[in-house]
């Protein structure tokens, strides 16, 4: 072979003389280098694309930094938490130990920071990810499983449920008026992995729902907290995720 | 979609990425004569694009046109001081997929024909042979590395910028390059025992 294998380049449309005298020998870059070829057709924006652009052209102010839009998520779950607080109380809150409200909000905590993040990033095409959503989210859950099993575990009380807990309606609602003010927001930005958009706001309105849960709800009996509280989040990921399925 | 502007008219299409950063500042500003010399600009790459994947090589032209307008509806999704290709190819990517989207339920709902009867009236390929050999090479990656090999290598973008288009980690474009070398690798060695090899690892 003559050479080093050649770099491809977009902005250089020649070869350097040893390039060329690589190509005439290495089968691999005549492959690869066959791929760059100019594939014909016109390069050019066609007319009426250009004057349909032309034609709407006004002024646009850039979205706010993806920091900035988290923080407008994480605004949000405040809100909800006051709203729902104001209509049921925090009875839950006053009933953890200092211990308990640790763990437990810190849980809390993480999640609403990943899934702000994430659904800002959503909203701006090429924002750079650094943390894979999946196994921080599949973290979240064993931590949150971990910490309700070990401070509230109690045998006596896993008797079957005899009707809905309102516990379940509370963690809905909140989930879907936090999922209602995140879709108008999104709305500003421009979703290119609508399956991971629809699932980020799905995470994000579970979060919201336990955030209300943990502070209303006085009952701390993991059997109670893995059903209602975790059955809300449940349901509402569900949904999240059969409606995204549509565009995966 | 056969009328276009002259590319005189808006520039040279090998533009630098500093200067297209610019040119979308004008653009987000309303400024006509950027935004004409940006779309020419970037034209060319996305066709590149969409030309460089075997799949949306025959629509290409159409594919770039529509990521014309989608780019113009995101605009203000575009943040100064950040990278302006990752961005593009970001769009170029969604409009992609919702043609691969669009022509999955168009094809449920076509009646299947005889291919040898179509295949009459075919025109024939115009590809050249190492385009052929190239996509036929491709065809043993999944679809996720193929597109990320074709990012790396065919439009010459950075682990970073991949990873930004895909909304990806670099993390994750860097171990499915990986895989995608060790397959080519093992393709270009062995040709003939290579290709089941792959497909099964696939």
């Amino acid at each position: 072979m003559n050479g080093p294998h050649l770099q491809f380049d977009p902005e250089r449309h020649t070869l350097t003389e040893a390039e060329r005298r690589h190509l005439a020998e290495c089968r691999s870059c005549q492959l690869l280098f066959g791929s760059a070829e100019p594939l014909g057709g016109a390069s050019r924006p066609n007319a009426a694309v250009v004057n349909t652009i032309l034609k709407d052209l006004k002024p646009v102010k850039p979205l706010p930094s993806v920091p900035r839009l988290a923080l407008i998520f994480g605004t949000v779950l405040i809100a909800v938490l006051a709203i729902f607080t104001y209509l049921t109380g925090a009875k839950g809150f006053f009933m953890l130990s200092p211990m308990a409200q640790m763990l437990m909000f810190s849980i809390i905590g993480v999640g609403a920071t990943v899934f702000s993040f994430s659904v800002a990033q959503q909203m701006i095409p090429g924002s750079l990810r650094r943390v894979p959503l999946l196994p921080v989210a599949i973290a979240l859950c064993v931590a949150f499983a971990a910490v309700v099993g070990l401070l509230f575990w109690d045998v006596t009380s896993w008797a079957p449920p005899q009707m809905i807990h309102s516990c379940l309606w509370i963690g809905l609602g909140a989930a879907v008026v936090t999922a209602a003010i995140g879709s108008l927001i999104v709305r500003r930005g421009a979703w290119t992995d609508w399956f991971s958009s629809i699932v980020s706001i799905g995470a994000l309105s579970g979060v919201s729902a336990l955030l209300v849960l943990t502070v209303h709800c006085p009952i701390l009996k993991a059997s109670h907290i893995f059903l209602w509280h975790g059955g809300s989040i449940v349901i509402v990921m569900l949904a999240a995720w059969i409606v995204a399925r549509r565009y995966r | 979609m056969d009328e276009h502007i002259d590319s005189e008219a808006i520039g040279p299409n090998n533009v630098d990425v500093s200067t297209l950063e610019a040119l979308m500042l004008h653009y987000q500003a309303a400024d006509a004569a950027a935004t004409e010399r940006l779309l020419g600009a970037l034209c060319p790459l996305l066709i590149r694009f969409f030309a460089s994947m075997p799949d949306t090589r025959p629509v290409a032209d159409d594919l770039a046109q529509d990521t014309l307008l989608r780019i113009h509806r995101a605009r203000q999704t575009y943040r100064p001081g950040e990278p302006l290709l990752p961005w593009v190819y970001a769009i170029a990517r969604h409009t992609r997929i919702d043609h691969f989207r669009r022509n999955r339920s168009r094809r449920a709902k076509e009646e299947p024909v005889d291919a040898a009867d179509l295949q009459k009236f075919a025109a024939p390929p115009q590809e050249s042979s190492n385009l052929r050999e190239f996509d036929a090479l491709l065809s043993n990656l999944p679809e996720s590395q193929r597109e990320v090999l074709t990012m790396l290598k065919v439009l010459g973008m950075t682990v970073e910028e991949v990873a930004r288009a895909t909304s990806s980690t670099p993390g994750a474009v860097k171990q499915k390059a990986h895989r995608a070398y060790e397959t080519l690798r093992s393709v270009l060695e062995r040709p003939s025992q290579g290709q089941s090899t792959a497909k099964e690892r696939a």
